[in-house]
């Protein structure tokens, strides 16, 4: 006799097992097409390739110059990230531990920026920092990034900041350190946690951002994933073939990176599961 | 707290840890944000070279005559509503149903996170690629009318075509916060309330579903935003069509700007968007503030 | 700990929320207006003696032949390097203006009439160039500004009726010449014996540009064979005082669409069918006729090395007299240099380099067999091959050719004009409501 427990457990299967299908089904039906000449996929794009070609990807590749643009979107990402972590926790520390006056008008500022959409901004953005010839680098990106993420990652260092001890650095700083000093030797490397989530969080923002880079990013050689992907169908919609294969490519990195540290990107989402 | 004796050393830490971020912020959000307020009330046309005039309200007004901005915030309100309940639901349950102890949680949890690791517009034309080939290829093999004719190509399922993806894109990320409040929730509360003979059902009505307000406000916050700024996947998925009938708020103001060049009006309408957002925003986060309240 | 976290932030930012819709006042007056600087202007830096000049091609589907074309002027132009930039899915109006906007305007751009119009004040006055001199002088109209010349025309475009030749003989079983459709109830007929064999007679592409800047040239065009009439038309659709619902060729105009729809193979779903799908069709012989123009011939026999298509007229009337039964639309986009954001020595190139492609061998031969132009210069030695450019130079050398209306269209309408043959196609509107959504776009974006 089957227990009550065990058909529980079959129909959650089940229904897990259906969730997971809507949700990969249609990465999977975008590989099978990658994989077959445009004809195929007009006459029957649920059917799997006859034989395994690679030269859609190759193809897309070159077009792409997706090794140009993979690079792009590291440097990019990466740069934006150092700066966000490393001024970020600054400002926070600030606004935690000094009983300035303006540190509340400061947060409060910060916080409201957050609601502001982007839409709001982006009209007069474009037209002062298109006069100032700040368009069209990938450092203007870095520092729009900066200015940009700068809202939620000091909110979220703020409130990790305020559950951890001052004893350690109150030692540290009767031994004569600098606040400096004390901050980036002692406290820094206790907010480690909160440093996992903002860096993925932050990420995952920038590495798949294409307003901004849209309008920064001028030059086609210092395009981005998502720029380059929007680009490319711009240009290859006859190519059904290729445009899969670019979707894949696109898609690919983030994906590979995920295998490896679902667990660390899942539960660092979960811990500060925001924005 | 520390406290700095002098004004001087108060500055220096002020310029050690707070100046170069709140600089950056400062020139990055707040200036363009407040010339954007100052330029929507003059006669500005997207150049800063020629003479800019105070015209007062004059593009509010004439953003507010405009009928096509109407249209597009109510196709916004449309697709937010049901982008907000159908994602939230989702999420709930898939949050539900990986925290239930099932075997192989762990993988569902990743797996239905998937989405959230790549950007809109590559989404959008994922499934632009399943709504106009595959969706079209299966309706007219199978014969169900239903799928038979793409759905980006009529106004109402097309914007129905932007909502599932719109719920397929969000509902992992809100899913984690759900599953963060359901195992935040004292197991001892849980063990109280089984001893007292109470159902799976009772339990989720009167204990979990009450503890879970706080994560309610920010899944609810959450996807509000997200949803009233859409932009990428609109585009990749119907850049507006057909006939411009799913062209949503985000697109809107963006077109006004930038293809019809209509500076002023166009910056009226993305302010009226900002204090949309933030009224919207701040009275959900306040009552369900109060609801949290009244829960402990 | 750490699962305590996500309530915590919640907590503060909720209740910075709160506390948000109350300070916004409080701050917002801190911080002063600051457009001043933006005043200040960018300084371009130097480069040696090395060139870059960019190129924005609003061609998207021969950029590379235009990459090719650069390689090629660039081997014996050692210094200069010519980067193309595409279109990439964005209008060319949207295109510039983002690129003006930001600094970073293209040295030499392709522009369409609106564009033009709207652009012209960043265009070099190129008058006294040699390769500007070797316009037509018919097409020169276009190009000026002032008496002088800012641009130069790319290439001659028909836009038409596109037929498969093969298809119409291999259902009537008699030979076809397109000259034999004098007027629509010729072509009516053609039609409804097409449409009772296994082909189908017509597609309609359902892409705004084609249905609201292509097509309604046709429209525009044919009002008179006279340049002032046409122009008296845009003058009174500007001001709203063109009446489309009584208009003879607007209603001719429609009752050739109302022929094609009738005959459409998507007439079940008309927005349904992609356009990269309608050049598979007419190239694989499935197909009668399609509204288009000759810029797709290159796609064409790219998927079918043996495809027979050509272009003939979109008939304006059941009248063998009617303007437009045997008229193409002649297009072409043309070529300007900026003359606001571009370096002398950049300027310079960019003379240089038109001067090789009209006037030197190499050029020439880019121009007529990688970029499969027609040329509306002078002088030129190599003449294209292929048949459908033949065709168009027939049709220019006759005469009969229409003016490309969509050229004197305010900015950004003719989306607002396919939006409305969109939903014409799509049996959502009457003709009266294309009429009075015409009028009403006309004078909307006329104002602005």
């Amino acid at each position: 006799m089957m227990t009550q427990r065990r058909i529980n457990s079959l129909i959650k299967q089940l229904f897990a097992i259906l969730f997971l299908v809507f949700m990969l089904l249609p990465f999977f039906l975008v590989l099978i097409n990658a994989l077959k000449p445009r004809i195929e996929i007009i006459k029957n794009p649920m059917a799997l390739p006859h034989a395994l070609s690679l030269a859609n990807f190759t193809k897309a590749w070159v077009t792409m110059k997706f090794g140009t643009v993979l690079m792009n979107t590291a440097y990019i990402t990466a740069f934006s990230q150092i700066l966000l972590i490393v001024f970020g926790a600054m400002l926070s520390y600030m606004l935690v531990r000094w009983d300035f006056k303006a540190n509340k008008i400061i947060f409060t500022v910060l916080i409201c920026a957050m609601i502001i959409p982007f839409q709001s901004l982006m009209i007069p953005f474009v037209s002062i920092f298109g006069k100032l010839g700040l368009m069209n680098s990938r450092t203007a990106l870095i520092f729009f990034y900066m200015g940009f993420g700068m809202p939620m990652t000091t909110f979220m260092y703020h409130g990790f900041m305020k559950g951890i001890s001052r004893e350690m650095e109150e030692a540290a700083l009767i031994d004569g350190c600098s606040h400096f000093y004390c901050f980036w030797k002692i406290v820094f490397p206790n907010l480690k946690p909160i440093t996992t989530t903002i860096l993925i969080v932050n990420i995952l923002w920038i590495w798949n951002d294409f307003l901004l880079p849209s309008l920064v990013l001028i030059k086609d050689k210092n395009r981005t994933i998502p720029l380059s992907t929007f680009y490319f169908f711009g240009e290859y919609t006859a190519e059904l073939g290729l445009a899969m294969a670019a979707l894949i490519l696109s898609v690919l990195p983030v994906v590979v990176i995920y295998l490896f540290l679902q667990k660390q990107i899942v539960t660092g989402v979960m811990d500060g599961a925001i924005k | 707290m520390y406290k700095e004796k002098s004004n001087l050393k108060s500055f220096q830490v002020f310029a050690t840890f707070g100046l170069i971020p709140l600089l950056v912020f400062g020139i990055v959000v707040l200036i363009p944000f407040f010339s954007g307020l100052f330029l929507s009330l003059t006669n500005w046309n997207g150049s800063l070279d020629g003479k800019i005039e105070f015209i007062g309200i004059g593009n509010y007004i004439s953003a507010v005559r405009d009928p096509a901005f109407w249209g597009s915030l109510g196709k916004t309100f449309y697709y937010v509503f049901f982008v907000m309940i159908l994602t939230n639901t989702s999420a709930f349950l898939f949050g539900l149903l990986v925290t239930s102890g099932m075997k192989g949680q762990n993988f569902y949890r990743a797996g239905y996170f998937t989405p959230n690791l790549i950007g809109g517009v590559i989404l959008g034309y994922i499934w632009q690629f399943i709504f106009s080939r595959v969706f079209v290829y299966f309706g007219t093999k199978t014969g169900i009318p239903f799928f038979e004719i793409s759905w980006l190509t009529q106004p109402h399922a097309a914007l129905w075509a932007l909502i599932i993806v719109g719920v397929w894109q969000n509902a992992g990320y809100m899913m984690l916060i759900y599953i963060a409040g359901f195992v935040g929730i004292d197991k001892s509360l849980i063990e109280a309330a089984r001893m007292d003979g109470a159902s799976p059902l009772q339990m989720l009505q009167k204990i979990k579903i009450p503890m879970m307000v706080p994560a309610f406000t920010i899944t609810l916050f959450l996807t509000l935003r997200k949803a009233f700024m859409v932009y990428d996947v609109n585009l990749s998925l119907t850049k507006g069509g057909p006939y411009n009938t799913t062209e949503l708020i985000s697109m809107h103001v963006y077109n006004e700007a930038f293809l019809n060049q209509n500076m002023g009006p166009g910056q009226a309408k993305a302010f009226l968007l900002f204090l949309l957002v933030a009224v919207i925003a701040v009275a959900q986060v306040a009552v369900l503030k109060k609801k949290e309240v009244d829960a402990i | 700990m750490k699962k305590a976290i996500s309530f915590l932030l919640a907590g503060v930012m909720a209740a910075s929320l709160t506390a948000c819709s109350g300070s916004v006042k409080e701050t917002a007056p801190a911080k002063q207006e600051d457009t001043k600087a933006a005043e200040q202007t960018s300084e371009s830096k130097g480069s040696g003696e090395k060139v870059e000049i960019s190129f924005l091609v609003t061609k998207p589907e021969i950029v590379p032949q235009f990459e090719e074309t650069f390689k090629r002027y660039t081997e014996s132009h050692p210094n200069v390097t010519i980067t193309a930039i595409p279109l990439s899915g964005q209008t060319i109006y949207e295109k510039l203006t983002s690129l003006y906007a930001s600094g970073n305007a293209p040295t030499i751009t392709m522009v369409g009439g609106p564009e033009f119009t709207s652009f012209k004040d960043n265009f070099l006055d190129i008058t006294d160039t040699d390769f500007a001199k070797k316009v037509y002088s018919w097409a020169q109209d276009k190009t000026k500004s002032d008496g002088k010349v800012l641009a130069v025309p790319t290439t001659a475009e028909g836009i038409g009726i596109m037929y498969n030749k093969k298809v119409i003989e291999a259902a009537t079983g008699k030979e076809f010449d397109p000259t034999s459709i004098k007027s629509r109830k010729d072509f009516a007929q053609l039609l409804e014996e097409i449409s009772k064999t296994e082909y189908a007679p017509v597609q309609i592409t359902n892409k705004d540009w084609l249905l609201g800047s292509h097509l309604t040239s046709v429209l525009y065009g044919a009002v008179s064979k006279n340049y002032d009439e046409r122009q008296a038309v845009i003058e009174a659709c500007r001001k709203g005082e063109y009446n489309f619902a009584d208009s003879q060729v607007f209603n001719n105009w429609m009752d050739t669409f109302d022929l094609l729809m009738k005959y459409n193979k998507y007439a079940k779903s008309p927005l349904a069918n992609a356009y990269e799908d309608d050049q598979l069709t007419m190239a694989s012989d499935e197909v009668a006729f399609w509204p288009i123009g000759n810029y797709i011939y290159p796609n064409i026999v790219d998927i079918n090395p043996d495809a027979q298509v050509g272009l003939m007229p979109y008939p304006m009337g059941d009248d063998e007299a009617a303007v437009g039964n045997k008229e193409i639309v002649l297009s072409y986009s043309m070529f300007a240099i900026d003359a606001k954001q571009s370096k002398p020595e950049q300027q310079a190139a960019a003379i240089d380099f038109f001067n090789w492609l009209v006037t030197s061998k190499d050029g020439q031969d880019s121009y007529v067999n990688t970029l499969m132009f027609v040329p509306i210069f002078e002088g030129f030695e190599v003449q294209p091959t292929n048949p459908v450019a033949k065709q168009i130079v027939s049709y220019m050398e006759q005469g009969n050719t229409l003016e490309r209306m969509s050229d004197y269209f305010p900015a950004g309408v003719m989306n607002q004009f396919g939006a409305t043959m969109q939903q014409y196609l799509d049996g959502k509107i009457t003709r009266a409501d294309v009429a009075s959504q015409f009028k009403d776009k006309w004078v909307e974006f006329s104002k602005k």
